[in-house]
């Protein structure tokens, strides 16, 4: 019925506890493999399926939905599988200059920065929800817990704690179950409920948002460049994805006559039935989720600024990733708590990959260092197109969202074009380094 | 920052360790109160029900033709029998049905005796839990006569309502006095019959206080209550409303399978005398969505509906003893959820105080609907508050909440904030 703050918080607790136990002790077993990249990939899913169903839910996700819901979670892996066999190329044989590898691990890491604050954020509003928690210290709990785990075992302990993503497996099994059981297969195609339906707009711009975020994801590209087996890695990550949400969707479909979320009431109606200790189970579930996501982004964030500004490797490097794990925590925190609108925050990601992916791919061959410059043009321009389209509605996802990504995207790709060819190839911007970085 | 992985593991845990406390200390959870119930038989009626069918006099005849806008008073009557703390009569306005057909409606007003203070009796608007759904269970006809539904209103509720001090106009709803189309449990029209009731009022009375307004309902009330409060600032802007209070509202899931789960319950319930009562008004008011051969089997089109057509209140229980499949098919037509939705789901955009009080061991609900429509307002980011009695039913928490209620109406109309319960504030 209602929940139990204290007993939830202590389930939750619990639940961190878990997590940070799993991570600190992570052992020396390489966490790159091929099965490690899949569940990894599960994780990256769970992050975009926090915002795009925010999106598709909007007006009630009916059969529909869900068919546009699991497309919209492969685009990110088939446009990251696209960053790195088309630009970034392989860890150990990377295509790109290190400065222009160095720019897409920053956007990379900018990008993810907002990813966190977005995970920190849907932790705060749905486990006060489910759980009756403060939602300002179930954000502040889960990025503290994440940060001070992925200090101690970094990129190791983030890999393994992406086990529990398999969660959603299984309460994706439980759900659909379920919804065999208790719903009729004919109510897919007439629901009980009627939804608002999607707008042609609306759809273009989620899979244009999820393509340029995901074409310069830190998480992905690292698992897929790290991974000796990208395709296998790509395919198997998508397929784990796809068969999760497509059963967990039909499963709430079938089981709500159709469609669900239009509106929320009855669904709020299911959770608030399981009771004081359902709720604070679930909220200790749901925060492992968010936490093994949120520490594979915190991590490779942190490396991925390490490695662009120290090297790959050294006492540097480690010093620095320190350094940026709890400066990118902090601060995921603090968007999470005061700029807590997960859409937007998306769309700036998105606005900021498209400059990087366009400043990028004009300097994908030659070792003449990209002039920071261009992204920053690029990134003004589609903030500007953002902010006249109106900040609320463009950020909600719609025609003028995908404008200002694709905006974005080309006035860096020019800016960057024209300067590359001012430049004289043998100014001082020329760089001569070994391609090492990675 | 570089301390080795067994050291800041071990900071990791104290972290944790420390950040759980601070959420134990921060949680929020809403008091249930775990007192002994009620007994059923302290201020209500001896059957805690209402069972016998009124007398509607010549006062009740539609008027032809119908005169004036929603809100128009139309005319009133004492009402014999009255207690001496109170002076009460019936009156009929003009209201508005589901589709904005003006109709007639009538209701009863209750005001204390002796001078009114300064400004005039802040005023409760009331919405009447399920006593009926025909022209003879209305409340205002006989509330001074033994098992009356207006009886049973007048004693569980208006009387110490009016003992506060403050005056009460209580709606009949739609076809609950006047003739008109069959209606129950559609929140829209119970809400416009609310709203004009309490624009009739300002209009025809000097002592009422026009700014000082709380809605206050029970059961298809409670819905009402909730259905009032947002509906307000669209139907009547006008009117300052302070609040509402919502008890043991009649919300209803739209979920099919648990809502087709009730209809095969193998044994009688009460909760026949609702869905017959929804099926015969809601394929009335809206016959293109809701066919009656699809809802209902014979034996419900004849005694189902005979019963709900003729009887008020218990009685109407009493008449329908067989289980609930036995006048309702099985599974309930897909168009039947839309208006489960938009009569009995309030949209969560209310922007009045509101508190919903609720018993858990309701039977006459779905207290797990209620709870579920308090987090719906959470969650769409409405400030709400909740009252939550662990051990009473649906008429228990009436007696059981009302301090509780009282105090919490004194405070709204003394313009004290109203609180917040909801956890995701």
């Amino acid at each position: 019925m209602l929940p139990n703050g204290t007993t939830s918080a202590l389930v939750v607790g619990v639940g961190l506890l878990l997590v940070t136990l799993l991570a600190i002790t992570a052992g020396t077993k390489k966490p790159d493999a091929p099965v490690g990249a899949v569940t990894r990939m599960l994780s990256v899913g769970f992050a975009y399926l926090i915002v795009i169903f925010s999106v598709f839910s909007n007006g009630g996700m009916n059969l529909l939905g869900l068919v546009l819901l699991a497309i919209a979670l492969l685009i990110p892996i088939a446009a990251s599988y696209w960053t790195v066999t088309a630009i970034a190329g392989p860890l150990g044989a990377p295509r790109l200059s290190p400065p222009t590898l160095r720019l897409l691990q920053l956007v990379g890491a900018l990008a993810g920065f907002l990813i966190i604050a977005i995970q920190l954020i849907a932790a705060g509003r749905v486990i006060s929800l489910l759980g009756g928690l403060n939602p300002a210290w179930v954000t502040a709990a889960l990025g503290i817990t994440v940060a001070l785990y992925v200090l101690s075992r970094g990129w190791r302990g983030a890999s393994r704690t992406s086990r529990w993503s398999l969660l959603f497996v299984v309460l994706a099994v439980l759900v659909f179950i379920a919804g065999i059981v208790l719903g009729k297969i004919a109510s897919l195609g007439t629901p009980a409920l009627p939804t608002q339906g999607y707008s042609v707009g609306v759809i273009v711009s989620v899979f244009v948002v999820v393509f340029a975020v995901g074409a310069c994801d830190a998480v992905l590209l690292r698992s897929l460049r790290s991974s000796s087996q990208p395709v296998r890695s790509a395919i198997g990550g998508g397929a784990l994805i796809l068969g999760t949400v497509v059963a967990l969707g039909l499963g709430l479909l079938l089981f709500f006559g159709g469609s669900f979320f239009a509106p929320a009431e009855p669904v709020f109606t299911v959770i608030s039935g399981l009771g004081p200790i359902g709720l604070a189970i679930v909220s200790g579930l749901f925060v492992m989720l968010l936490a093994s996501t949120t520490d594979t982004y915190l991590a490779a964030t942190g490396d991925a600024i390490a490695d662009a500004f120290a090297g790959p490797n050294g006492q540097a490097h480690d010093s620095l990733r320190s350094k940026s794990v709890i400066v990118v925590g902090v601060l995921a925190i603090v968007v999470a708590l005061f700029a807590p609108d997960i859409t937007a925050l998306f769309a700036l990601a998105a606005i900021l990959s498209a400059a990087g992916l366009g400043v990028v791919l004009v300097h994908r061959s030659g070792n003449q260092a990209p002039p920071p410059l261009s992204l920053v043009i690029g990134v003004t321009a589609g903030l500007v197109v953002a902010v006249i389209a109106g900040l609320t509605q463009t950020l909600c996802f719609g025609p003028w969202t995908s404008l200002a990504v694709a905006l974005s995207f080309a006035i860096a790709y020019f800016a960057a074009f024209i300067a590359k060819n001012a430049t004289h190839p043998t100014n001082a911007d020329e760089v001569t380094e070994e391609s090492t970085v990675g | 920052m570089n301390a080795s992985p067994k050291v800041s593991g071990l900071f990791a845990i104290v972290g944790v360790v420390v950040l759980t406390l601070i959420l134990v200390v921060t949680a929020r959870t809403i008091e249930v109160s775990d007192t002994a119930a009620v007994p059923a038989n302290v201020a209500v009626p001896p059957e805690a029900n209402p069972a016998k069918t009124s007398k509607t006099g010549p006062f009740y005849q539609n008027p032809d033709p119908l005169v004036g806008v929603a809100g128009t008073f139309l005319k009133s009557e004492p009402i014999d029998g009255a207690p001496d703390f109170a002076n009460v009569s019936r009156i009929m306005y003009v209201s508005e049905d589901v589709r904005g057909n003006r109709i007639p409606v009538t209701g009863m007003l209750a005001v204390p005796s002796g001078d009114p203070p300064q400004g005039g009796f802040p005023m409760i608007a009331y919405g009447h839990g399920t006593l009926g759904s025909t022209p003879k269970c209305g409340l205002s006809s006989e509330p001074f006569r033994n098992e009356t539904t207006g009886n049973y209103v007048w004693e569980a509720q208006l009387k110490q309502l009016v003992q506060e001090g403050w005056a009460v106009v209580a709606t009949d709803y739609e076809d609950m006095g006047t003739t008109g189309t069959p209606m129950y449990l559609i929140g829209k029209t119970q809400a416009q019959n609310v709203l004009d009731s309490v624009r009739a009022v300002h209009q025809s009375s000097q002592i009422i206080d026009t700014t000082q307004t709380v809605v206050y309902g029970h059961s298809q009330g409670g819905l009402t209550a909730y259905a009032t409060g947002q509906l307000a600032p669209k139907y009547a802007p006008e009117l300052e409303i302070d609040g509402l209070v919502g008890l043991a509202p009649g919300i209803l899931p739209a979920i099919p399978f648990a809502l087709n789960a009730i209809i095969k319950d193998p044994e009688p319930t009460g909760k026949t005398s609702f869905m017959m009562q929804i099926v015969r008004s809601w394929s009335a008011q809206f016959p293109d969505e809701v066919k009656v051969d699809e809802v209902t089997t014979d034996l419900g089109r004849t005694e189902g509906f005979d019963a709900v057509a003729t009887e008020c209140g218990l009685t109407i229980k009493k008449s329908l003893q067989e289980p609930m499949g036995a006048y309702i098919k099985e599974p309930l037509p897909v168009g039947l959820f839309p208006l489960v939705e938009s009569n009995t789901v309030p949209p969560p955009d209310l922007t009045m105080p509101n508190l919903l009080v609720q018993g858990m061991q309701d039977e006459a609900i779905l207290p797990v609907a209620n709870i579920a429509y308090f987090n719906y307002l959470c969650n769409a980011g409405v400030a709400a508050e909740a009252a939550v009695w662990q051990n009473e039913n649906h008429n228990g928490v009436v007696t059981a909440s009302r301090d509780v209620v009282n105090q919490w109406i004194h405070n709204r109309f003394d313009g004290e904030p109203a609180g917040n319960d909801c956890a995701n504030r």
